[in-house]
């Protein structure tokens, strides 16, 4: 089941603008590694869920993955070949609105090469530019 | 790791808004403020490369500098915040405190794990950290970078609470006995979950596995709050 929220107070909601930097979310906060969004855009439920399969595939069960994002924009789209107006169309699916600088997925308990390789595929499932990051590591 | 010494010297600044510090940050400049002892704030600016350069060697941004302005005495001061650019992570500002060396600060000590778990290497256990750094109370001259936390002993199960950390007398922490700092879980068995599109995922925001999540949409599915 992809990601959306449990109940919301109005059904459909505008979309406004997206505008700026990420000024929180921006970086590691659980895992060792993560994706973070270099690009702005908007990430559906179901882009999201296609990534945490491909983490989870990759890592073979293996370690943890945290999801940063969360989609709690309503999107809604009208039938097709369906005149316009009528009044607005149903809840097609949800979106979250992404900034640059926004850390996506977070991966931990995993080598490096393998962390890498589960957030590129991640990767190449958004519509988005993104790129790896990892902790400071001072021995 | 003990604490050395760092000097670094830095130019008064004049110039203070918006506009000009981002013209200061073009000339490769940083803005900062040095602050405290009962002094007025200054407003200063220092070598963008040359404190990447410093920041770059050093594990924690906790530091105890020799700041001297405009080739003056030098003063002992602590790096109370470094702001960066959420994106580039370019340094944006920074902020100085002076303290006096008699007078005990509260400051973060990144905690520095050793060691792999034998809850890892025997028992096929994942590590949780759930806190990387404690909160400490000390003189400014006792400041360190890390403390060394060996967490090789820990098996499956168990973990180990900030109370667990062993601190010189010199060090008064703050942060609250109970609070976990990491935790062997245990291993994911295969038929608990066998669909990976179930695997445990947790999330800042509240993401849930897919099987509490399906539960709860069947139980809402009545509810005015459908979204369809």
């Amino acid at each position: 089941m992809p990601l959306m929220p449990k109940r919301v107070k109005y059904r459909k909601r505008q979309r406004g603008s997206n505008r700026g930097v990420a000024t929180s979310g921006n970086t590691l906060a659980f895992g060792e590694y993560g994706l973070q969004a270099l690009g702005r855009g908007m990430i559906t439920n179901i882009q999201i869920e296609a990534c945490r399969v491909a983490i989870n595939r990759h890592m073979k069960r293996k370690g943890k993955i945290w999801i940063r994002i969360f989609p709690d924009q309503p999107y809604t789209k009208k039938p097709l070949e369906t005149r316009m107006g009528k009044g607005k169309g149903n809840v097609d699916h949800w979106i979250c609105k992404i900034k640059p600088g926004r850390v996506l997925f977070e991966v931990g308990g995993v080598p490096e090469s393998g962390s890498r390789e589960a957030l590129r595929l991640a990767a190449s499932k958004l519509p988005l530019r993104t790129r790896f990051i990892q902790r400071r590591i001072h021995d | 790791m003990a604490a050395e010494q760092i000097n670094l010297s830095v130019e008064s600044r004049e110039t203070i808004g918006t506009g000009a510090v981002r013209r200061l940050r073009s000339e490769g400049k940083v803005p900062a403020v040095v602050y405290g002892s009962g002094r007025e704030a200054m407003a200063i600016q220092l070598e963008e490369h040359s404190f990447e350069m410093l920041l770059r060697d050093h594990a924690s941004e906790y530091l105890m500098i020799d700041l001297s302005v405009d080739d003056g005495a030098a003063s002992k001061v602590l790096l109370k915040e470094v702001q960066h650019h959420p994106l580039t992570r370019r340094v944006m500002h920074v902020d100085f405190h002076e303290v006096q060396m008699d007078h005990k600060v509260r400051v973060t000590f990144n905690i520095h794990f050793v060691g792999t778990p034998n809850g890892v290497t025997l028992g096929g256990g994942t590590v949780d950290f759930h806190v990387r750094a404690i909160q400490v109370e000390c003189l400014p001259g006792d400041i360190v970078e890390s403390i060394d936390l060996d967490i090789s002993h820990l098996d499956v199960g168990q973990h180990l609470l900030a109370g667990d950390i062993e601190l010189d007398a010199k060090y008064r922490r703050m942060t609250a006995d109970q609070v976990s700092i990491v935790s062997i879980a245990k291993p994911r068995v295969a038929g608990e979950d066998d669909d990976e599109d179930t695997g445990a995922v947790e999330g800042e925001e509240g993401a849930e596995t897919g099987e509490e999540a399906e539960g709860k949409e069947e139980s809402d599915a009545a509810g005015p709050a459908g979204v369809e």
